[in-house]
C-alpha cells in the first residue's frame, strides 16, 4: 500500500499537470507488476465496488482507539473526512523489522482485492478481524487510502492522456502509442501490464479499434441529399460492439466493456472466423423470429452472469456492418466500398447470412433464425434521395431506429473528417404532458429543478410517464423554476409535487410496455420539445394515446426496460 | 481558599504575588513562559523568565527593558508567592511556571512538547494541585511520528530536489522550529540557508550556547543563493514574496503539526508537508497531565473543550480556562509569523478527496 499511498498523496497535492505526471512516472517506475493493473483501474476511474460500509469501519475503529464516540465526532468535524479521521485515531501500526512475526505491509492488490475477497465470504465478527489485522499493518496515510478504496469512495482520477504520457515515459515508447495500448488492452494481470509496458513498436491489440461514430443528420439533410455516393443501411437498435477475433473471440462494446461472457451464442457464431479479424456492428435482441426494437432491450447487458431463463427468453445476434481487420490486415484506411466487399466475401465464406433488406415490422427472414447468430447488415436500395426518404419514413414500422448513411469512398473515420457517417434517426414521437413534480437541485448552483416529472391523463388523474429536463433554454428553466417553487404541494424524497399548471410537449424515441412503471409503459429518451404555454393541463395527452404509440414488437415483450431512460450524453443505446 | 491564579482583563494573574503570567496587556510585572509572540508581549515594566531563554527574549523585546531570570528549579519569592520555572521542552528557555502560595501549587504549562529536541531542555513534569495546560493539539488524531522518521523524510526530499536541480524551501516558524529543523536534517547533504528573521534567532541561540550546524544568511542584494542545492529555512510569510525568487526553481514544504490533516495541507497548498511540532501531541498531553497528578486541570488554547470533557470522563476535575488571549493571539498570529510566532490555529478544513 505504501507506494500507492505516496502516489495518492502526491496526486492530491499536485497543483499542475506536470506534478501529476511526475508522480505517476515515479510510481510506475517502481510499482510491482501485480499491483500495476489494480492501480491503473483505480486511476482511470473504473467503477469501484464497496466491500465494507464506513459505518462498520467507524464502529470498529472507535472501539480499537478506545475513545468515546462523541470524541470521534469532534475529530471528524475537525478533519472533515471520516475515512481519514478513523485512520488517524487508530492505534499506531506495528513496524516490520522490530518484530519478526509481523509480516511486511501488503501491496495494493493484496490489500484491496485480496481483502475484498476475504470480506465477501466472511460474516460480522470475521469481517471485523480481517479489517483489524490489516489496520495493524498500515500506517495512517495508507489507512486513509485503504478505507476509501474499500468503501468505494476513492476519488482521484487521472486523465487518460496524462496517464498514457507518464506510462509512455516509463516504458520508453511514445505517448499516442501508449494511449492506443491503454485503450485497446485488457489489464487484469501482471502479465497484461508487462505487455502494456513492453518496448518496441509492434503493439499487439487485444481490445477493439476505436469506434466510428455517426453524426446525427438533421439540419444538414439538404447537404446530404446532394451527395450521391451513399451506402444506406438500417440504423439497428441494439448495443454497438466489435467482434474481435484474436486467439479467441471477444465482444467489446463502444464503452470498451468486455461483454463476451454475456453473449455466448454470438461468441460461438464468430468462432469460425479467421484469426486477427475485427467486425463492427450491433448486438440485437431477438424474440422468436423478430428483432426487437431497442426500446425493449432486455437487461442482459447489465447482468454479470448469464441466467439460463434470460438466455432462453432473449437470444441475441450480432449484425455486422463493417470489417476493420481481416487475417491481420488492417482495413480501416481502405474506402468503405472495399471494406464492404471484403465483409461480404468473409460472410459468404463462413456462412453468415445476409439479412432481408426490407423486413416487415422487425421480422427476420425465416431461414436465418435461429441457427446462426452472426449476420450481415444489408445495403438498402436507394437510387435517389426520394428513395432514401421513403426508407426513412418506413423505419419505425420496421422496428429499426432509422438510417445510417456512409460515404462509399470514406475510410473508417474515428475523428472529425468530411467522410463521417450520418445517422438519420426516425422522427420522434410526441405527446403533450403535464409537469407534475420536480427534483430539488443539489450541489453546485442549487437549482430547484434539476429534473421534472411529467404525467398524462388516465381515468381523470395524471399518471407519471417520464422525467426530463433537456430541451429547454436557460430562460425557460428560470421561469419554470419560479412557477415550480410557487406551486409545491408535497415532498416525496427528492421530489417536490406541484400543482399541475405547466404543459410541455415531450418528444421521445419510442414507447414500450413496462411492468415496473405505474403507467404500464416506459418512454425512451424523452426530451422537452416545446413549452406549450397556451395549452391547459386538461388539454394534455392521455395514456391511451401513448399506448397507441407502442413500438411494433415491443408490446408482446415482458422484458424490463431500463428503469430510467438512458442519458443522451452517454449514448448507451444509440449509435 | 482563594485561587492562586485568576483570569483578569490583562491575563492570568497571581493576586498574592501581584504579577501576571504571559499577560496580553501592558502590566507592571510579567512572568513569561517563553518568547513566542503570543506569550511574550512588549510594553511591560519588568519581565521574569527562565535563564536559558533570556537572550532570546531580549532579541524579541529589544531595548533595555529589565529582564530578570531564574535558573530552572531556582525559586523566587514575589510578595509571598513562590515562583519557579521547570523546562517545558517547547523551545529554548521555555518554561512551566510553578506558583506556590500557602501550600497550594499551581503550574502553568505554557507551550510544551514531549518529543526530543536538541535545542532545548526536555520537559520535566511538575507535581501540581492545579495544572493549567495548553491543548493546541488536544484531539486523538494528533500523534507525532518520531523525529528520526521525519528527519529521514526531509533528508530524502532535500536529496531528491538536489538531484532535480531544485532548491528546497522549508517553511517553519522563525523561533524554535527553524533551529530545531536545522539540527534534525543531515547538514552534509548541502548548505543550509536561512531567512533574516530565522538568522536573528539563530544568533540568539548560538549566543545562549546552543550548538547548531552552519547556517548562512542571505546577504543583501544577493542573487542566486545556493540555487538547486541548499535547504532554505524561512517563515511561512515568505510564500508568494519576491524573496523566494532568489533561489530559482524550488520545492516548497512546510513543517507543522497541522500537516497531519490532509485538508489543512491542501489549504496551505505546498507540494510537500512534514509533521513536526513543538507542541505535545495528544498522547503527550495526556501523559504530562497525568504526571502532574493534578486534582484539577484547566485547559486552554486549541481543542480545550474536548480535552476537558475527556478528562472529566476519566475522573479528573477539568474545565476550560476562558482566556481572551488564546483567541486574540490566534487572530494576530498570521501577522506575527515574520516576527516568529507560534503555530496558529488551523484553517477550517477541506472535505473529502476532490472529485
Ligand atoms: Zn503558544
Ligand atoms: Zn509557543
Amino acid at each position: 500500500m505504501k507506494p500507492f499511498t505516496e502516489l495518492s498523496w502526491r496526486l492530491d497535492a499536485a497543483a499542475e499537470a506536470h506534478d501529476t505526471r511526475a508522480a505517476l512516472v515515479d510510481y510506475f517506475r517502481s510499482v510491482p507488476a501485480e499491483d500495476a493493473p489494480t492501480a491503473l483501474k483505480i486511476l482511470c476511474g473504473r467503477k469501484q465496488s464497496r466491500s465494507i460500509s464506513v459505518a462498520d469501519l467507524r464502529e470498529w475503529a472507535t472501539e480499537a482507539a478506545g475513545i468515546p464516540s462523541w470524541l470521534v465526532d469532534e475529530c471528524h468535524a475537525h478533519v472533515g473526512d471520516l475515512a481519514e479521521t478513523l485512520a488517524l485515531i487508530l492505534p499506531v501500526a506495528e513496524t516490520p523489522g522490530s518484530n519478526q512475526e509481523i509480516p511486511p505491509a501488503p501491496g495494493l492488490t493484496a490489500a484491496l482485492l485480496g481483502t475484498a475477497d476475504r470480506l465477501q465470504t466472511a460474516d460480522g465478527a470475521a469481517r471485523k478481524k480481517i479489517v483489524e489485522s490489516m489496520w495493524r499493518l498500515l500506517q495512517p496515510q495508507e489507512r486513509v487510502v485503504w478505507h476509501k478504496l474499500l468503501c468505494g469512495t476513492f476519488r482521484i482520477v487521472v486523465p487518460q492522456t496524462l496517464l498514457a504520457s507518464a506510462l509512455a515515459e516509463v516504458a520508453g515508447i511514445d505517448g499516442p502509442q501508449m494511449l492506443e495500448r491503454l485503450e485497446a488492452r485488457a489489464l487484469d494481470s501482471a502479465a497484461d501490464y508487462c505487455d502494456l509496458m513492453a518496448p518496441g513498436t509492434a503493439a499487439v491489440r487485444r481490445g477493439p479499434h476505436p469506434f466510428a461514430a455517426p453524426v446525427a443528420l438533421d439540419s444538414s439533410i439538404g447537404a446530404a441529399a446532394d451527395r450521391p455516393d451513399w451506402q444506406v443501411e438500417w440504423k439497428w437498435e441494439g448495443i454497438r460492439a466489435q467482434v474481435v477475433c484474436r486467439g479467441g473471440v471477444a465482444l467489446w462494446t463502444r464503452e470498451e466493456e468486455l461483454v463476451s461472457d454475456r453473449f455466448p451464442e454470438v461468441v460461438a457464431a464468430a468462432a469460425g472466423l479467421p484469426d486477427s479479424t475485427v467486425l463492427d456492428g450491433v448486438l440485437l435482441a431477438l424474440r422468436g423470429s423478430q428483432i426487437t426494437g431497442g426500446m425493449a432491450l432486455p437487461p442482459r447487458r447489465t447482468r454479470q452472469t448469464l441466467l439460463p431463463r434470460l438466455r432462453s427468453e432473449s437470444p441475441w445476434a450480432f449484425v455486422a456492418f463493417d470489417l476493420l481487420e481481416v487475417g491481420g490486415t488492417d482495413l480501416r484506411a481502405e474506402p468503405l466500398a472495399a471494406r464492404r466487399d471484403a465483409l461480404e466475401s468473409l460472410c459468404e465464406d463462413h456462412g453468415h447470412p445476409l439479412l432481408d433488406p426490407l423486413p416487415a415490422a422487425g421480422l427476420l427472414p425465416c431461414p436465418v433464425t435461429p441457427a446462426s447468430r452472426l449476420w450481415l447488415s444489408p445495403l438498402l436500395p436507394a437510387p435517389d434521395w426520394s428513395a432514401v426518404e421513403a426508407l426513412h419514413a418506413s423505419a419505425r414500422d420496421r422496428a429499426v431506429g432509422g438510417l445510417v448513411l456512409k460515404p462509399r469512398c470514406g475510410a473508417y473515420a474515428t475523428t472529425v473528417t468530411d467522410q463521417l457517417w450520418w445517422a438519420w434517426a426516425v422522427d420522434p414521437l410526441e405527446i403533450d404532458a403535464v409537469l407534475i413534480a420536480a427534483v430539488a437541485g443539489s450541489g453546485r448552483g442549487k437549482r430547484l429543478n434539476s429534473e421534472y416529472a411529467f404525467g398524462v391523463w388516465h381515468n381523470a388523474r395524471l399518471v407519471r410517464i417520464a422525467s426530463a429536463r433537456v430541451g429547454l433554454t436557460d430562460e425557460e428553466l428560470a421561469e419554470i423554476d419560479g412557477i415550480v417553487r410557487a406551486t409545491i404541494q408535497e415532498k416525496k424524497g427528492p421530489w417536490r409535487g406541484v400543482t399541475p399548471t405547466l404543459v410541455m410537449r415531450l418528444a421521445f424515441r419510442g414507447v414500450a410496455v413496462s411492468t415496473r412503471h405505474e403507467s404500464g409503459v416506459v418512454v425512451r429518451s424523452p426530451r422537452i420539445a416545446i413549452w406549450r404555454k397556451n395549452v391547459l393541463p386538461a388539454e394534455a395527452g392521455t395514456l391511451d394515446q401513448l399506448r397507441a404509440l407502442i413500438e411494433p414488437g415491443a408490446d408482446s415483450l415482458s422484458f424490463q426496460a431500463p428503469l430510467s431512460p438512458p442519458d443522451p450524453q452517454k449514448r448507451l443505446w444509440d449509435d | 481558599m482563594a485561587d492562586v491564579l485568576e483570569v483578569t482583563e490583562a491575563g492570568l494573574y497571581c493576586p498574592a504575588g501581584q504579577f501576571w503570567i504571559d499577560p496580553w496587556r501592558r502590566v507592571p510585572r510579567a512572568v513569561i513562559t517563553h518568547a513566542h509572540a503570543d506569550h511574550a508581549r512588549p510594553g511591560c515594566d519588568r519581565y521574569l523568565c527562565a535563564a536559558p531563554g533570556k537572550l532570546v527574549l531580549r532579541s524579541r523585546l529589544g531595548g533595555t527593558v529589565p529582564i530578570d531570570s531564574l535558573r530552572y528549579g531556582e525559586s523566587l519569592a514575589i510578595n509571598g508567592a513562590h515562583v519557579s520555572f521547570a523546562p517545558a521542552g517547547h523551545i529554548l528557555g521555555s518554561a512551566q511556571v510553578r506558583v506556590e502560595h500557602r501550600g497550594t501549587v499551581w503550574v502553568v504549562s505554557g507551550d510544551y512538547k514531549t518529543a526530543a529536541d536538541p535545542t532545548c531542555d526536555p520537559i520535566e513534569p511538575v507535581r501540581a494541585d492545579v495544572f493549567i495546560t495548553e491543548s493546541t493539539f488536544g484531539l486523538p488524531i494528533y500523534r507525532w511520528p518520531t523525529s528520526e522518521s521525519v528527519a529521514a523524510e526531509i533528508n530524502a526530499w532535500w536529496r531528491a530536489n538536489q538531484a532535480a536541480g531544485r532548491t528546497s524551501v522549508l517553511l517553519a516558524y522563525s523561533l524554535g522550529k527553524a533551529q530545531r529543523l536545522a539540527t534534525m536534517v543531515d547538514a552534509s547533504i548541502g548548505p543550509i540557508v536561512a531567512h533574516g528573521s530565522v538568522m536573528k534567532i539563530v544568533r540568539a541561540y548560538r549566543d545562549s550556547g546552543v550548538r547548531l550546524p552552519p547556517i548562512d544568511g542571505v546577504p543583501p542584494r544577493a542573487r542566486r543563493v545556493g540555487q538547486g542545492r541548499a535547504l532554505v529555512i524561512a517563515p511561512p510569510s515568505v510564500v508568494a514574496s519576491a524573496w523566494l525568487r532568489l533561489f530559482g526553481e524550488a520545492s516548497i514544504a512546510q513543517a507543522s503539526g497541522w500537516m497531519t490533516v490532509r485538508g489543512i495541507r491542501r489549504k496551505r497548498a505546498t507540494s510537500q508537508a512534514f509533521v513536526v511540532s513543538d507542541h505535545a501531541d495528544f498522547p503527550g498531553l495526556l501523559a504530562v497531565i497525568e504526571a502532574t497528578q493534578a486534582r484539577r486541570v484547566l485547559v486552554t488554547h486549541g481543542s480545550s473543550a474536548s480535552l476537558a470533557r475527556l478528562l472529566c470522563q476519566r475522573g479528573v476535575e477539568a474545565d476550560v480556562l476562558p482566556t481572551r488571549g488564546a483567541t486574540a493571539a490566534a487572530e494576530t498570529l498570521s501577522d506575527a509569523d515574520h516576527a516568529g510566532g507560534d503555530e496558529p490555529d488551523p484553517p477550517t478544513t477541506a472535505i473529502d478527496f476532490p472529485p
